[in-house]
């Protein structure tokens, strides 16, 4: 299967909208957003590969576990499959499996081997922050109150438990326990990974008595300020006390990992577009030209891994396209499953590309 | 005292509780109004009769509203599929909803109506596949917008994920999670889903609300008829809820055929729970209504168990004639190491030592309790002056000591020969004794002999030994020390050394023995160390002291009248108080040492000593209290609170010899804390009798040499350390040993 056969049905059915639910926040200054669904011999193969019968994304590179991170991409690449069926399977185990914490947010991590197979309570917030979202686009959809009303109550629950305000902003923390100012010395350790920036105005919508709109600045503040080393890239987890520029968390790897690698991609979703915000990325990712994202040691500059799946290369892809005009690659346009993360990373991205940046294609 | 519980009473305990907890999880739940009911969650339209869940949770007072249209389809399938037991549950759910309704007679027929288009549906609920079931009914949907799907299949579909997220919230304890799930989903509380309500009746628990976690369970015992469950959630209150509360349940027992109720067995298990529980903490009381009912157990039973259970309960509080009397039926019926063990305790604690010596000897090697019983009575009976002893006690024990190494029964059986006339043998008790674990009460009885058998050059090299890691022993046995021996006669105390003419047979008259202790005692009678507070405390009725001598060492007047008096009970009884806080002055504890150790009970007047010992250390109340303690340690003929610990709890015989390394490296550690190197040097050469000594220790053992100036020793322990490969510390050990030495020269 290939994209350009996918996009070309795309663009006849394209439309410009401005829904409700899909409307980025009023500073989005780049084009226009066009409906998109993704391809249905795409989403098949997707599903195939990583969607058990039950109902959860299986991570196939993580020893088969799932996590609510990977159950929200799910739900969101059924939306945008328009799969109505998948959707609320996906959903099922999502409720049924998942969302069983006091606080009404999601445990993040599933394991088909353990009993019980909730492994670690704690939750993830962009799991959660993900999970909300796609609910809340499917519940308008399709107009179903029943994912409404849960979007409406895992957004509420991300607001109460996840959003502090350090005195000067709004932060997030990425658990609910673990990461606060009062539970490390070096805390609030953050994830600006976890800022899955389009979704904020929906929360905003969902929740309105909390500050998505500063979490949003936040996230682009951190973004610009968390550059370390020479290659100026973020770790992924940073240490941002308030009143202090953020620094490489303890106890992690000093590393701009696996994690960071979907920043520039939130980024791109929400039509952030601005240099100031993306060249880092752009810098590290072709710095010897063959575009693929890497792992790197900020302190050292070293490259822990280069990163070659196709659905890793269309993260530099996407950004040359927003950030210098470049189309996507022929290759990349094409899809075949290959690790959980990369291939759903790939739809993602090709999912931003179209509604975005259809001049790259 | 329970009106009976209906389901909307245990949903009115769910909401209130969620309610209250601010749980409720959905926006659009109502409010609990005159009576809770179910909001209707069906997707299904309003026509819907009663869903599965609601009619399975009904009550018999439930009635069906208007006229039923029957819903059929699971019984159908069930026949289909030959599924028997559903369908007969099925047959009965619908029966109880709709009391009218009659079973088709032909759901067997070939002929009725057959698998309809909901067939696949049914399979995906029936193996469990919900999420697929989901996503089939989504599909169906689409492809037929009219279609609906059966009523009875949503609710059944929704009340199994309610149950399976109920479940998982529950494996992972988020209490209010599975009660916000119960009350969303109150279709889950049923008897065919007992875990469901076991699991509720759990998180009101985990959170705290144990009333209401026993209001779940009263549910279950009133509504609720299978007799394994029935049991089973016995079991799980009496595991989760306080003990007065399960106590409350067996009100729902239900009578059964043979007589005798239900939870019969329960109850007396949990009576059996309590009275461990008392008899592990004695501060613990358990009704006598309950104490009956074991009590009927034990003697209609035929197994020893409860009536070791209720020997211990009795000796615990205060009662042993009764304990022996349960403990000699607990060993009638093949009762073993406890009953023993009960038996021999109970035995002494009402004086009867040395009739049951027999019984703790043969039991000594049932287990480590037994042995540690056995040593310690012999102990006591080979150091009391009251008893008398068979000579067949001291030979059957003595090989025991060897055996297990007991520097307490080695102690004891120095003090026995001592005491009867064989001083040699004393010696190499005492020696054996201190070479297994060095003790000040050991030096003591071996400087004593030494002094008795005119050993001088024995005694020299002893006190050399001993004398510098226990200051005091010169003094107490050569100079003023026999003061302590003297007090010991004042106070009408007789020290194993003074007993001897009441002792078996063979023993060599004291008179013999010019050097006795009594008769050097005596001779020192007029040595002028003791104080005008002594004096008093120990000169009974006939003193003639003044209690104003005592000055600032003198006890409180009360005590002072008290112990003066003779009154030794209420010199105890009034220092109680102050004892328990700590707050008793120094003299008076000292005061409440020697009345203790009139009533002849030296272990508490160890404690009183003790606390005495914090006045300050030159005065003449440390100083006593100091001579106060020993003499206790003598009459306990215990060495250190190592020993009187390690012959209270139970300990493995390899745990022991463990203890016994780990109290001689704590006195190390607490030695070289101190300053005091050469007990640091003497316990590191014991615990290397027991096992090799690790790097640190043996650094330990260098840094006491250092300090004690030995710089050829430290240097050969340091370069060992290097030599085996731990280089850093042994390195900068001989670095600062040579920055020493060089310092000397100048």
């Amino acid at each position: 299967m290939t994209l350009p056969r996918a996009l070309r049905g795309l663009l006849l059915c394209a439309l410009l909208v401005a829904a409700a639910v899909a409307a980025g926040p009023a500073r989005a200054q780049t084009s226009p957003v066009v409906d998109f669904v993704l391809p249905a011999d795409v989403w098949h193969a997707y599903k195939t590969r990583f969607l058990d019968p039950s109902g959860r994304i299986v991570d196939t590179a993580n020893g088969d576990i799932s996590h609510s991170e990977g159950q929200g991409y799910g739900l969101l690449l059924a939306y945008y499959a328009n799969d109505r069926a998948a959707f609320e399977q996906i959903w099922t185990f999502t409720l049924t499996e998942l969302l069983i914490r006091d606080d009404g947010l999601a445990a993040w991590k599933w394991d088909p081997r353990a009993k019980p197979h909730v492994t670690d309570i704690n939750n993830a917030t962009d799991g959660d922050l993900l999970i909300a979202w796609a609910l809340a686009m499917a519940g308008e959809r399709w107009a179903m109150p029943v994912y409404l009303d849960a979007a409406r109550r895992i957004a509420r629950a991300i607001g109460t438990v996840a959003i502090r305000n350090d005195g000067a902003r709004p932060i997030m923390l990425p658990g609910a326990t673990g990461f606060a100012a009062g539970e490390r010395p070096d805390g609030p350790v953050l994830n600006l990974s976890y800022w899955v920036f389009e979704a904020l105005p929906v929360m905003r919508g969902l929740a309105p008595g909390y500050d998505w709109d500063g979490l949003f600045q936040t996230g682009l503040q951190l973004v610009v300020q968390a550059r370390f080393g020479t290659v100026e890239l973020p770790t992924d987890w940073i240490s941002a006390p308030a009143g202090r520029p953020p620094q490489p968390a303890e106890g992690f790897p000093p590393y701009f990992g696996y994690n960071s690698l979907r920043i520039p991609l939130y980024l791109l979703w929400a039509g952030q577009t601005e240099t100031q915000l993306l060249e880092p990325f752009l810098r590290a990712w072709t710095r010897d030209g063959d575009d693929r994202p890497a792992i790197v040691d900020v302190e050292t500059g070293r490259v822990i891994e280069t990163l070659g799946e196709p659905g890793y290369r269309m993260q530099t892809a996407i950004l040359a396209c927003a950030l210098a005009g470049r189309a996507i690659p022929d290759d990349l346009r094409r899809f075949q499953p290959t690790s959980y993360y990369a291939s759903t990373l790939h739809l993602l991205a090709m999912t931003v590309v179209a509604r975005r940046y259809s001049r790259c294609l | 005292m329970f009106v009976r519980f209906g389901t909307a009473a245990l949903l009115l305990v769910l909401v209130a509780v969620v309610a209250a907890v601010g749980q409720t999880s959905d926006p659009a739940a109502p409010a609990a109004g005159g009576g809770v009911v179910p909001r209707a969650t069906l997707d299904a339209g309003p026509a819907a009769p009663p869903t599965a869940g609601s009619a399975a949770s009904a009550g018999p007072d439930t009635a069906a509203p208007g006229v039923p249209v029957v819903d059929e389809e699971a019984l159908r399938y069930f026949a289909r599929e030959g599924d028997l037991d559903r369908l007969e549950a099925e047959i009965r759910r619908l029966k109880t909803l709709y009391p009218s309704w009659e079973p088709p007679t032909d759901l067997f027929d070939p002929k009725a109506p057959g698998p309809s288009d909901v067939q696949p549906l049914w399979d995906l609920y029936t193996a469990g596949r919900y999420a697929e079931l989901r996503a089939e009914i989504v599909r169906r949907q689409l492809a037929e917008p009219t279609w609906v799907p059966p009523a009875d299949l949503l609710a059944r579909l929704k009340q199994a994920e309610a149950r399976i997220r109920l479940v998982n919230a529950s494996d992972s304890k988020q209490w209010n999670a599975v009660l916000a799930i119960a009350t969303d989903d109150p279709s889950v509380l049923t008897c065919a889903n007992i875990d469901v309500l076991w699991r509720v009746a759990e998180a009101f628990a985990g959170s705290g609300r144990m009333d209401r976690a026993r209001d779940v369970y009263v549910y279950i015992l009133e509504n609720c008829t299978g007799e394994k469950e029935r049991l089973a959630t016995m079991d799980k209150a009496s595991a989760l809820l306080p003990v007065d509360m399960v106590t409350t349940l067996f009100r729902y027992a239900r009578q059964q055929d043979g007589g005798g109720d239900e939870f019969a067995q329960i109850r007396l298990n949990l009576i059996r729970r309590s009275v461990g529980a008392a008899n592990e903490d004695p501060s613990l009381t358990v009704p006598a209504e309950d104490l009956a009912v074991l009590d009927r157990a034990a003697q209609s039973g035929t197994g020893p168990d409860d009536a070791i259970l209720l020997g211990f309960y009795a000796y615990r509080h205060g009662d042993p004639a009764t304990a022996i009397r349960w403990f000699d039926l607990a060993l009638q019926r093949g009762g073993s190491a406890k009953a023993a063990e009960g038996y021999v305790l109970s035995m002494r604690a009402v004086g009867r030592d040395a009739e049951a010596e027999p019984i703790a000897y043969e039991w000594r090697n049932a287990g480590i309790d037994n042995l540690v019983t056995y040593i310690t009575l012999a102990t006591a009976l080979l150091t009391s002056e009251r008893a008398q002893v068979d000579q067949s006690v001291v030979d059957r024990f003595a090989p025991v000591v060897t055996e297990e190494r007991s520097p307490l029964g080695a102690q004891a059986l120095g003090w026995y020969a001592y005491n009867t006339g064989q001083a040699p043998t004393a010696v190499a008790w005492f020696q054996t004794s201190l070479a297994w674990e060095p003790s000040e009460v050991a030096a003591f009885g071996l400087l004593l002999t030494l002094q008795r058998l005119n050993d001088r050059p024995g005694l020299r090299q002893a006190l050399e030994i001993w004398g510098t890691r226990y200051p005091r022993l010169p003094e107490m046995v050569l100079g003023g020390g026999t003061a302590a021996l003297r007090l010991q006669q004042r106070a009408g105390l007789t020290a194993p050394a003074a007993s001897a003419a009441t002792r078996s047979a063979t023993a060599t008259a004291p008179a013999a023995a010019g050097l006795a202790p009594r008769a050097a005692a005596a001779t020192s009678a007029s040595a002028p160390t003791t104080t005008a507070a002594m004096d008093m405390i120990l000169a009974g009725a006939g003193s003639t002291a003044s209690p104003a001598a005592g000055s600032a060492a003198a006890p409180s007047a009360a005590v002072a009248a008290a112990s003066g008096a003779g009154q030794y009970a209420a010199c105890v009884a009034r220092t109680d108080a102050g004892m328990r806080t700590g707050r008793l002055s120094p003299a008076d504890a000292l005061a409440r040492g020697w009345c203790l150790m009139e009533l002849d009970r030296p272990n508490e007047a160890a404690t009183a000593f003790d606390l005495a010992l914090t006045a300050s250390p030159a005065s003449e109340t440390a100083q006593q209290a100091t001579y106060g303690r020993s003499l206790a340690y003598l009459r306990l003929g215990l060495t250190d609170q190592a020993a009187v610990s390690s012959s209270r709890t139970p300990l493995s015989l390899t745990r022991k010899h463990e203890l016994g390394a780990e109290i001689l490296i704590q006195r190390a550690l607490a030695a070289s804390r101190d300053g005091r190197w050469t007990e640091v040097i003497l316990a590191m050469a014991s615990l290397a009798e027991m096992r090799p000594l690790t790097h640190d220790l043996l650094m330990l053992r260098g840094y006491a040499h250092y300090n004690l100036g030995q710089f050829e020793e430290a240097r050969q322990i340091f370069d060992a350390v290097k030599a085996s490969g731990v280089q850093i510390e042994a390195l900068a050990a001989i670095e600062v040993l040579n920055e020493r030495l060089t310092k000397r020269k100048f």
